[in-house]
Formats: C-alpha cells, structure tokens, sequence
C-alpha cells in the first residue's frame, strides 16, 4: 500500500462529487474516493448503474471539479490549478466516452476532428505535416487513414466511430487515458478488437489508465487492479486476479456471481442479495451504504462507516465483515 | 406488414423482385424532388432573376406616368404588355420593381431575426445559469409587446426605409429563433463531442463556433425556409397600410392598396400584384416544405 | 417430441431504402415445442430482431414479407390474417417483451390500468376481478408491495422494477409463446441475473414456448434448451445449448464465442477478435456470408452459400465444419 502510494502517477485523495438538485437536495456522486495508480498501470473501476463511477471519471477530467478532495497527476493536483493552467495541462491526460457516434461531431470530417487538438494545443507545423501526423495516428488505431481524412463520422461503424475517437484522444499523446464504458455500446466482436488495441496502445504509447465499466469479464482483461465501487463509495480494491479469486466483499461477491458465464455446464450460481432495490444516492443509507441490501448486515453496520482496512498486502476492503 | 402471398405471387423463388416490392424501392429511391416541385422552383428563380435584373431590362422606369394610357387593361397597348394604373404607370416595371421590395423583405428580415435569435439563444443554451435567465426574461417581455404595435411605432418613428422595415420585422423573429437555438444548443451541449472538446482544453467560443453553431444551424435554415413567405406577407400587409416603404416606391401590398378604389373600372390594378404575391408566397411554402423534408430525411439516415 | 407452439417456415423479411432492397432476414426456418427455451443470438445487424417483429407481425410498413414466408402458431398460419384478426392474438396467444420496458410500458398510465386493460380486452374479466388479478401478478413476478405498485406510473419504477411490470403484462393472459426481445440488455448484472431467473420460472410455470433474444452468449448459455445462432440475416447454426457450446462447427460461433471476454480468463489474456465487420445487407456476397471474415475460408466459401445440414438435431450452414474431416 504504502509503496503505492509513493509512486503513484495519478492519486485520487478523498475525491467528492456532489450535484446540487435544489436548495436542498444534493446528490452524493462520489463520497471520498481515494485510490492511486502507478505509472503504466490500468486501474480497473466497476460498478453497477449509480455508483458514481463516471462521476469520479468526470472529476478526474476536471469536467467539471470535484467538489472536495484532490487529483494529483504525477505531483500536480489537477483542482487546484488556474483555469489557463489547467487548459495547458489537459494535454496529458484525456479520455474516451462510451457512445461512439455521439462522441463525434456528425457535421465535422474525420480531419476536423484529428485536428481540433493540435489546433487547440497551438503545434506549429504546417497543414501537410498535421495531415500526415493524423493519417499517422489513424493507421495505429486501425483505420485506412488516407481513406478516412475526408469522410464523415456516419460513413463509419460503430467499432470505427470509437477507433476514431480512440485516436483523438492519443494524438497529443497525453500519459492518462480514462475510458468511460468505452466498450460498452460495440457488438462483442467489435468489443474484442477495441479491447485488443487499447491493450496495444496503452504498450505503445506507455499509457497509465483508468478504466471505467459496469462489464467484470472486460474490467479484468484489461486491468492490473480493480476498484469496486457502490453507491459512491469504494468498497473493495485488489489487484485483477485476487478481487475475482477471493472478493471479500459481500458486494464484489455478488457482482462477480451475477456475470453469466458463457458455458452451459458452469454451475448456476445464486445471489444472496437481499430483495429490493438501490438507495437513493440524495439521501443514502447511514453507514454502510450497502447495508439495505447486505445479506450479512448487522446493527454495526447502520451507525459506523466502514474503513478501508488492509486484508493483504494491497487488497482493503471496507466492510465491517469481510469474506476471507 | 406487407404479405405478398395474396398477391398471386405463389410459385416464384422468394427471390423474384415482386411488384410490390418494386413500388416500395421506387418509393425509396424517388424521396428527392417530386416533378411538381419544378414548378414552384422554376417561378421562384424567375421571379428572383427579374428583381436583381430590373434596372437592365429596358423597362419603363417604374414611377414614370404615361399620360396618354392611362388604365390599360393587360394585352391592349404593346407598349405596356400588363397595361397601365390609374396614373398611367407601367404595370409590369411595377410589378418588377415591388417585387425587389418584397424579396428583400423576404429574405433579411428572416436573416436579421435568425442572426440575433442564434446568437442569444447559443449563449442561453451553452451557459445557462444567469444569461439563460436574463434571455428568457428579455425574450418573454418581447413577446408581451403585439408585433403590430412594434411595426407601427417603428414605422411611424423611424419612416419608410427599406432598412428600417426589415429590421423592425426581424425584430419580430427574434424570440422564436432564440429558442429554436436554445433547445437545439442545450441538446448538442451534453453530448460526448462536446464533452471531448472541453477536455481537450477547447475555449467556449472554439465549442460554440465550431463544435455547436454546425448542429443548430440546421434547425434555424429550416425556420428561415418558413419566415420568408411569413415575411412577404407581413410586408404587403404593411404597404397595404402605407406602412412600408414610402408612396413612389411601388411595392406588391402598395399597388395592391392603390387599386382599391379602380376594382370595378380597371381590376387589374390589383388582381395581377395579388396572384404574383400568392404564387410567389406558395412557391416559397413549396418549396421550404421539401427541402426541410428532405433535411429531415438526411439527418434520419445518419443517426 | 412435445406439443409444436411455434413453425416459421423459410421466413425473408426484406425493408426498401434509398440504395435497394435490404434484406435482414433471408429464408429462416425454426420450430419451438411447448415448454423449451429458444435462445436467438446475433450481433447488431443480424436479423435477430427483425426476425422476431415478422413472427409477432409487428413490421413497419417499410417492409416486405417473402411470397413463401409462413408463420404458425398453435398451427394457423398468421401471415395470411389480417391487422384486426391478428389483434386478439397478439397479447394471448403471443406476447413480447422489449429491451428498455420505459418505452413499451405507457408512461401516462399507472402499471395497473395497463394490465387490466389488456386482461379485460383478452379474458374479458370485470372491472374488480381484473384489479384482483392485476395484483395477483405483479407479486408473481416478484414485484415488492404489489397493492400499492398496481397504482403506480412507470416513471416511479426502477428499471428492474419496469421490466418486472411489463413482464406481468406479457404473460397475463397466458401466451402460447414469449419472445423476449434483448429484456436485460438495459439492466445491471445483478438486476438481470434476476430477471433471467423470473422469465425461466414463468416459461416452466405458464408452460409456455420463448424466444429469448441477445447478444450475450453468457446469458444464452445458462438459460436455453436450444440456440440458434444468427449472420447476416440467416441462421447458420442451431441445436441443444450443449452442442452448440461443445461440439461448434460453424466457425461464425467458434470466433463469436472465442471473442467473449471471461471473467475466469487470467488477466491481460488476448482476445481472439474477429476481423472485419459483417456484410451488406444490401448487396450480400455470393457465397457464405461469413466467409470474408473467416479463419478456415476456401475458394468455394466465396462462391457457393453453403446450405444447411441437419445431424442428430445439430444444424449448421458451412462447407468446412469445426471437428469434421473431410466436407460432406
């Protein structure tokens, strides 16, 4: 943990993220998140509808700042940045979305597109050379980037759509990627591919990241560790082999047994949830959020936050009753 | 659902292209300009060419009197093919010449409205908070002042420009093309393109001009196609009323207004402005209709 | 062999667009006993749903059914009834539910009034005996406090909830058969484990015939007796769930399984991604469908569709099957 810490490259420390509904009401996105990922390391980050996990992607992007806590980019803490410092440093790290048409402008060529960074990053260089640097990119992420200059984002599938936006976001050759649900919206095959190249890029391009989905089988192929998140906050953080071998957490375990395995004769397995349904995260349980539906909760869990504790050497929980 | 078992067609391989299926792709296929549309585009381009060309047609100039015809009927006096007015003017120069007049009108006033309308509309839909507020507040108390009233006092203060006249009606386009482009901008706003501008550090005003203003464009040429004829009609109205442009200056509504009095003795007068300015205004309609159509279709498919 | 709910014979739906005729589903033919489970699986693009809106008749105008395209139900033919016949039957004889039940519930009326209008049309039950059931089924399908739910509206649902509701409204009359199109693509993994669960209580306890439609292989696996594999418009292969998982011959569903990630995968395994993207619909090739994307393409792949061969209940459409020697 402690060595973690130390060389982490992007820390997330007691990050919130709150949204005020109305005078009153405010929305508990994110309640103090902290995780730390190394420098060439995927950080996996799961959870279902609801959990605050594009929440924390968002904060991290700065789009827009968290409301407290700190995200610090390799010693930098991104919210405490001016407003033009930021912008300048916004090259580092970037992100790609999961709706791949949306994330294209339908009325911009596939060159405007590629452009709009190193236009906005002010690279000096002549139109050939950004032509060429563009076509450049569009052929690592997999595309014919002569054919692609010119067309537009709906002459492209879906699975292209994202490789175009893949490209986008590495063409300033930032050092974070943060992928939101990334995969999510392409046909498996497609999904595979996507999968497989950001696996390459993320070599290639020596790329830190963080990678959000509610998918477990495509977090853990793509993930050093995993963070599991709930109702805004995190319950349990491992690395990739560990959290799907022996989740402690009662929430992990029922996640982990939900996935429907692709093989007849696997055993069915049963959830052990209690009946009912997700919190609502304006007013969210006290406690354990997870204790309404928490088949082993307790009177303790109702009035004590659990604290992040350390089962093993980089596996913590947090949970009044961890599984072992 | 379409069977085609009952249309006889029992006994050829389910690959034969049947006859329904035929009409269905010719269908498909003709969505572009149906035949009857060239009439209305064929009226409106000539109209259009006769307004910009008038000065070198070697027409009559339009307020010259003609004392010697005076009230010719159409096809009487070789000289004056439409005929002539009360005064002896030249019908067709008139015709020609108001018709510069109304398309004027037509098309800036629409442009002046959709010009402020995007820009306000754009900055409430982009920022929201307070300038969302104070542009809805603006754009409601406008909409609480009759337009009449607007034209009214516009024309008697400021007099019958042709300038003044177009702006005081793009005045009144404002509030709607404010909130065409609000809706449309608040759409466009959240969507992940914008999203991937903002991280890659964009301005505001690099997003609006170049990720934003692309989208909503589109929704507000469509408004513009509706405005046009809105507008030709308000204009005539207006000269109708002696409103618009002032007394010389012929105009489709004025002629139409000074051959009031000659109905029974020289109808024409005012029956020829009155079918130019509703085939004109239907044309406009046509053809505005197809193409926002055909708009539609195409942003369909790219979804 | 049980008791046949469902025949679809040689089945081409065809749409008209601007470029020519599309054809999502090009001759296919299944039949579903009473009691079993059919699982449809398909990328986007593969006809899955198509094929589904052509068995309930729920086409748009757009589009065009083949000359010796028949669907049977219970045995009468429904592509020969007409809008108003097929009416009474859609709801009672067959029913369906969709990916995301917010746009198939009515949002302006509550979950009740929508089960007791269609229990009133079907069974003709009166205003109270209708209520009385509406709730009866809303607890049957696990829904919490179903008394006070019957008055709700769906907005005031959770999606798993809403699902839940129009599940009651699918099978309350008794369908013959249930086509459950995609229903927990839109839901989280622990609410559509649930799901999955209430649909294959209710097929075992209505006794009823479904087809289950998705793109999750995982979900097919655990939750079908048969599964039929769709490309391009065509079933290229279909037999017992085992089979299909074990004894795969058509290379289509070799890739298509081998690209799933799994969650019993090490970490970092690499996928085996199928190139390429699936044909034009518009301009199909040829041969085989698959062929420009497949591992084991010969030259007369690209000339000649393979047609389908029937073994031991096992079909697929491929000249060079997975675990064969020599082609047939």
């Amino acid at each position: 943990m402690k060595d973690i810490v130390e060389d982490a490259f992007l820390s997330l420390e007691d990050l919130t993220v709150e949204y005020r509904l109305t005078r009153r009401t405010r929305v508990h996105a994110v309640s103090g998140l902290t995780v730390h990922v190394k420098k060439g390391e995927t950080l996996g980050l799961v959870g279902e509808s609801g959990c605050g996990k594009s929440s924390a992607a968002r904060a991290v992007m700065q789009l827009p700042r968290p409301t407290s806590g700190r995200v610090v980019l390799d010693g930098v803490d991104l919210a405490s940045l001016s407003h033009s410092d930021l912008q300048k440093a916004r090259r580092r790290f970037q992100m790609v979305f999961q709706d791949p048409i949306a994330s294209l402008n339908p009325r911009q060529t596939v060159r405007e597109i590629l452009s709009a960074p190193l236009e906005i990053a002010r690279e000096k260089e002549t139109g050939e050379a950004r032509d060429q640097r563009i076509i450049d990119m569009l052929d690592r992420v997999g595309l014919n980037g002569e054919q692609a200059l010119n067309r537009r984002p709906h002459e492209f599938s879906g699975g292209q759509c994202q490789r175009i936006s893949i490209a986008r976001a590495l063409i300033l050759r930032p050092e974070l990627l943060v992928c939101d649900e990334a995969v999510s919206a392409l046909d498996v095959s497609v999904q595979a591919q996507t999968l497989n190249l950001l696996e390459d890029l993320k070599l290639e391009f020596g790329l830190t990241m963080l990678f959000i989905s509610h998918d477990l089988a495509v977090v853990k192929h793509v993930s050093d560790r995993v963070a599991v998140m709930y109702l805004g906050m995190l319950c349990e953080l491992a690395d990739a082999e560990t959290i799907y071998r022996k989740p402690a957490h009662p929430y992990t375990r029922n996640l982990i047994a939900a996935v429907p395995e692709p093989d007849p004769d696997a055993e069915p397995n049963t959830l052990e949830l209690v009946p009912g349904e997700l919190p609502s995260p304006i007013n969210p349980p006290s406690g354990c959020r997870f204790r309404t539906r928490c088949p082993l909760a307790t009177d303790r869990c109702a009035s004590e936050v659990p604290i992040a504790q350390e089962l093993a050497p980089g596996h913590t929980v947090a949970c009044h009753h961890p599984m072992s | 659902m379409a069977d085609l078992t009952s249309q006889g067609t029992a006994g050829k391989t389910p690959d034969t292209t049947d006859a329904h299926e035929a009409a269905l792709l010719a269908y498909a296929r003709k969505k572009k300009l149906s035949p009857f549309l060239y009439l209305p585009v064929a009226w409106l381009v000539f109209v259009i060419l006769l307004a910009v060309f008038a000065p070198w047609l070697g027409l009559w100039p339009a307020d010259e009197i003609d004392w010697v015809a005076l009230r010719v009927p159409p096809g009487a006096n070789e000289a004056h093919p439409l005929g002539t007015d009360h005064l002896g003017r030249d019908m067709l120069s008139r015709l020609i010449y108001g018709a510069r007049v109304s398309l004027t009108v037509g098309f800036a006033a629409p442009a002046i409205g959709v010009g402020f309308g995007m820009v306000l509309g754009m900055a409430a839909g982009y920022w929201r908070g307070w300038i969302d507020e104070v542009v809805g507040i603006a754009i409601d108390s406008w909409l609480a002042i009759p337009g009449l009233v607007i034209l009214l006092l516009f024309a008697l203060v400021f007099g019958g420009s042709l300038f003044m006249v177009c702006f005081s009606l793009g005045l009144l386009f404002i509030p709607t093309a404010a909130r065409i482009t609000r809706a449309a901008t608040m759409k466009f706003a959240n969507r992940e393109f914008v999203l991937a501008a903002r991280a890659l550090g964009a301005s505001d005003l690099r997003i609006l001009v170049r990720e934003i203003l692309p989208n909503v464009i589109w929704p507000l040429i469509a408004f513009i196609l509706i405005d046009i004829p809105i507008a030709i009609v308000i204009e005539g109205a207006l000269s109708f009323l002696g409103l618009s442009v002032k007394a010389p200056t012929p105009s489709w509504g004025g002629i139409i207004a000074e051959g009031r009095e000659y109905l029974e003795t020289a109808p024409w007068i005012s029956l020829i402005p009155t079918a130019v300015m509703f085939t004109t205004v239907l044309s406009f309609n046509l053809v505005g209709d197809a193409i926002r159509r055909r708009m539609a279709d195409v942003r369909e498919s790219q979804v | 062999m049980g008791e046949i709910v469902l025949d679809v014979v040689n089945q081409r739906t065809a749409f008209a667009t601007g470029r020519g005729m599309l054809t999502a589903v090009s001759g296919v033919s299944l039949s579903l006993e009473r009691g079993k489970t059919l699982g449809l699986v398909g990328e986007s693009g593969s006809g899955k749903s198509v094929l589904a809106r052509s068995i309930m008749g729920l086409l748009p105008r757009a589009a065009v059914t083949g000359p010796g395209s028949r669907v049977l139900l219970n045995g009468r033919e429904l592509t020969r009834l007409s809008e108003r016949e097929l009416r009474p039957i859609r709801g009672a004889e067959m029913s369906v539910v969709f990916q995301d039940p917010m746009t198939s519930l009515n949002p302006t009326l509550t979950i009740g009034k929508q089960l007791t209008e269609t229990l009133r049309f079907h069974k003709r039950l009166s205003k109270a005996g209708a209520r009385q059931r509406a709730v009866e089924l809303l607890r049957s399908v696990g829904l919490p406090q179903p008394e006070i739910r019957v008055d709700q509206y769906p907005h005031q649902l959770s999606g798993g909830m809403r699902q839940r509701a129009a599940i009651a409204i699918a099978i309350c009359c008794d369908p013959d058969l249930l086509i459950a199109d995609e229903p927990t693509t839109a839901l989280d993994v622990t609410v559509q484990a649930e799901i999955l669960d209430l649909l294959q209580r209710m097929v075992r306890e209505h006794n009823m015939a479904m087809i289950l439609i998705t793109h999750d292989m995982g979900v097919v696996a655990g939750r079908c007796d048969d599964v039929a594999v769709m490309y391009a418009g065509r079933i290229v292969e279909q037999g017992p769930v085992r089979e299909i998982f074990h004894r795969t011959r058509m290379p289509y569903t070799a890739a298509l399984l081998s690209s799933i990630p799994r969650i019993s995968d090490p970490a970092h395994r690499r996928l085996d991604a199928i190139g390429g993207r699936p044909p034009d619909l518009i301009d199909p090739p040829p041969g085989c469908a698959f062929a420009p994307r497949c591992k084991h393409v010969s030259d007369r792949c690209h000339r000649v569709r393979p047609e389908p061969v029937t073994e031991a209940g096992h079909m697929y459409a491929c000249h060079y099957p997975l675990g064969m020697k020599e082609p047939a």
